[in-house]
């Protein structure tokens, strides 16, 4: 029977991101994530809470990024962030990210 | 309090969004503010008088996210209805001359000022119009709260490709 955490985990990989990725992403390891999906470890709570989070901003940015683009755009440097997009998930930059979001789900006048 | 010259509007304005979002939606602009909006005091909407406009919009705003345009789609473009009896026009030098500012200060890059109007107006009227930063030779519309009570939807249509604004707008 899968887990919630496998569901999350799965949820992550059909956003096209690597166990790798989700290592980065979730401040865990790569290594990590691959114990968790075959049962060898459970992850800690604040992983999990991590693991939704995550999912919930890189589900919002693929809503606004073309999909054959979203890989490109997630690892570029972009100026907004000041870095690129998965280095300011890794970050913790919330504010930023959301205001991201936000705004281009509106395209508010610049 | 200054006098401003009120004029009606009544037409078509258009508004591009992502896809799925509706197309009256304000929350980003109330959060994050605009050019005529300080963040988190009162919600506007931005909307362009032309098809030009509103392309010319969208290409200013994914290079102010660093964003190729054809990264951001597919978009909407939507057309909405407005009647407005109470509009104050700040292409109109009489209006300007009002509250002492220049045609250049409304598309100048720092907001300051341009937020400091419209926090000014906000009590004024139900919309205003100002010159397009995005392309300074197209006017925007931008509603206060009780002038986004009175648009109406009246088309919206996705935007795929970039040629697809040309056929739209044709």
């Amino acid at each position: 029977m899968q887990t919630y955490h496998h569901r999350l985990i799965q949820q992550l990989q059909t956003m096209k991101l690597t166990y790798r990725q989700i290592g980065e992403l979730t401040l865990s390891s790569e290594g990590a994530v691959q114990g968790w999906m075959r049962k060898k470890a459970l992850p800690d709570k604040i992983y999990v809470q991590q693991l939704e989070r995550v999912i919930k901003i890189v589900d919002a940015l693929r809503g606004l990024i073309n999909p054959s683009a979203f890989q490109s755009w997630l690892m570029r440097p972009n100026k907004f962030f000041g870095k690129s997009p998965y280095q300011a998930i890794i970050d913790g930059d919330y504010e930023k990210l959301q205001e991201f979001i936000m705004t281009t789900r509106e395209g508010v006048f610049a | 309090m200054p006098e401003f010259f009120i004029s009606k509007f009544e037409g078509i304005l258009w508004r591009q969004t992502a896809l799925g979002i509706h197309p009256l939606d304000t929350q980003g602009s109330f959060l994050y503010g605009g050019r005529f909006n300080p963040p988190a005091l009162f919600q506007m909407l931005y909307s362009s008088f032309s098809i030009k406009g509103a392309r010319a919009e969208f290409l200013k705003f994914a290079r102010s996210r660093d964003t190729e345009p054809d990264e951001l789609l597919p978009r909407e473009i939507h057309q909405f209805f407005v009647t407005l009896d109470n509009v104050i026009d700040l292409t109109d030098s009489r209006n300007r001359k009002a509250i002492n500012c220049s045609a250049r200060v409304l598309i100048k890059k720092d907001w300051g000022l341009t937020q400091k109007i419209g926090l000014q107006l906000n009590r004024e009227c139900e919309a205003i119009i100002s010159y397009s930063a995005a392309a300074p030779k197209e006017k925007n519309l931008i509603l206060y709260e009780s002038g986004i009570r009175r648009a109406v939807v009246v088309a919206s249509s996705v935007i795929d490709i970039m040629p697809d604004w040309d056929k739209i707008a044709s």
